[in-house]
């Protein structure tokens, strides 16, 4: 039984024209649906409606939006078959793209989030990981702002746990 | 677009709220999109968000909350990261996605730096992760296992007979395993949710004495699971003969959970069916999951009849859940533009 109601339920996405980004602080960004798609949360929103001109993101600021927006571009680029970047450029440009300031990496890992950019969320949060890579937990307290609320005899079994590492 | 019923317990019993209020609520958090204002009378209606649905077990209270991707106030967050706290104070997905971004002698540390921390890096998956897909040492994956045997240790096979056992081995599996995944694992849902129902069948098979009929409708489609080659295994657990209606509920509500686990994160259609169908097997008047299976087979099959079926049964149990009629207009509605395009 072929029913009209299944093919209406998962429309074929309309990825053509531009969408008009908003971010929380009023700033527009005019982007190429394809593009802004890669966000899959707002990829959602483009397959339930086709004929909204704009899309508000209260979560994101305008700084932000505009880093996912450059990484989207970059990538829906960079990814097409033809496209003639290898991947080891690719590595390069993400590299350089998440050299920023600690607030502005955390700021991104938000959008990424909130957004739904797995391939941004993985880039970004394994920046942080790189960053507590080789340091002792008090290092990471003290960079991260991190409360220690282990009691000694926690910190003592904890150390215990982990004695498989130095064997 | 697909009307996600994410079932939770109220706070409060008895709390009733108007659709209006709902509506509202919901306008609140989320753009409106003009393509859905028809099905409410105007009202616009959310249509990216989770909208969680609390049912309290037929005492027609329908409590709707917006859940939204970030689990907390975004002003402190904002403060957290100004302050480089942020660590500190963001969500779990997010912590759990550095973490697997390090190697075993770096989560240990991570264990070591705070309580919150250290309950996050006790989880067998992380470890299995950075083990397997960060090529770590085999040590990562030998503190995974020991981690899986404590607690299995710990939840299954304590010393009591062996209806308390499999009693505890699903509390476990609903609890600690479904909860554990989708919070903290987003990234490898759908091999999670595999993992769980092979474990799901394996206890389903293991622990049936007689046989059940798995629930079709009067105008059902083919099933889409491949209902041959487990037809002999769909059996109901001894459980159903010797525990209460309030365990059998949880059974319910665990395979419903399966349901939504396998629809919407793993995208596994027809084990989705299976287990919709195997919840309403074991509790035929729960609407929710009628409602669910109504939507996936809207989506999926191309059994239109069965779908609106599911979803006027489910409106015949519980009339007073807008979700259900919002549902059968939906259906409608895109039925109507379907014609109307061919």
């Amino acid at each position: 039984m072929a029913t009209p109601a299944a093919a209406a339920a998962a429309p074929a996405p309309q990825l053509e024209g531009d969408i008009k980004l908003v971010s929380e602080d009023a700033h527009e960004f005019v982007t190429p649906k394809n593009v802004a798609a890669q966000c899959k949360m707002i990829k959602t929103m483009l397959e339930v409606s086709e004929e909204q001109e704009f899309i508000n993101l209260p979560n994101v600021k305008g700084k932000e939006l505009e880093k996912v927006i450059e990484y989207c571009r970059y990538h829906v680029q960079a990814d097409k078959p033809d496209s003639g970047v290898s991947d080891n450029d690719k590595k390069t440009w993400d590299e350089n793209f998440v050299k920023v300031d600690k607030e502005t990496l955390f700021n991104l890992i938000m959008a990424a989030n909130y957004l739904d950019v797995k391939s941004l969320l993985d880039l970004t949060c394994a920046t942080v990981a790189n960053m507590l890579k080789n340091k002792t937990p008090e290092e990471i307290r003290r960079e991260f702002n991190i409360k220690n609320d282990l009691t000694p005899e926690e910190e003592e079994e904890i150390k215990r746990e982990s004695a498989w590492l130095y064997q | 677009m697909k009307v996600m019923l994410v079932v939770s317990i109220p706070d409060e019993p008895g709390t009733d709220i108007s659709a209006r209020e709902i509506l509202g609520k919901i306008r609140e958090s989320i753009m409106p999109s003009p393509a859905l204002q028809m099905l409410c009378g105007g009202e616009e209606l959310a249509d990216d968000s989770k909208i969680v649905c609390e049912n309290d077990q037929g005492e027609k209270c329908v409590k709707i909350q917006v859940v939204s991707r970030a689990h907390q106030p975004r002003s402190s967050l904002c403060e957290a990261i100004e302050g480089l706290s942020f660590l500190g104070a963001c969500c779990d997905v997010i912590l759990f996605t550095i973490f697997s971004h390090l190697d075993d002698e770096a989560l240990a540390t991570a264990g070591a730096v705070c309580r919150r921390w250290h309950n996050l890096t006790q989880n067998e998956f992380l470890w299995k992760t950075i083990s397997e897909v960060r090529g770590s040492s085999n040590d990562a994956f030998a503190k995974a296992r020991e981690l899986s045997k404590r607690i299995l240790t710990n939840s299954i096979s304590k010393d009591v007979d062996k209806r308390q056992t499999l009693w505890l081995g699903y509390k476990f599996m609903l609890e600690s395993m479904v909860k554990q995944m989708l919070d903290t694992f987003p990234h490898h849902a759908s091999s999670a949710v595999s993992l769980l129902n092979t474990i799901c069948r394996a206890w389903w098979e293991s622990t049936s004495t007689f046989e059940a009929t798995i629930y079709r409708s009067e105008t059902c489609c083919p099933p889409l699971f491949p209902i041959d080659p487990i037809a002999p295994s769909l059996q109901c657990p001894n459980l159903l003969c010797t525990c209460g209606p309030e365990e059998i509920d949880d059974q319910a509500r665990m395979f419903g959970i399966l349901g939504d686990l396998n629809d919407m994160v793993a995208a596994d259609y027809p084990m989705a069916e299976f287990w919709y169908r195997t919840a309403i097997s074991l509790k035929p008047e729960d609407a929710i999951s009628h409602a669910n299976l109504g939507v996936l087979l809207r989506q999926v099959t191309r059994c239109r009849r069965c779908a609106e079926t599911e979803f006027k049964r489910a409106i015949q149990l519980d009339p007073h859940c807008w979700m259900f009629h919002y549902n059968l207009a939906l259906f409608f509605v895109c039925a109507l533009s379907a014609r109307r395009n061919t």
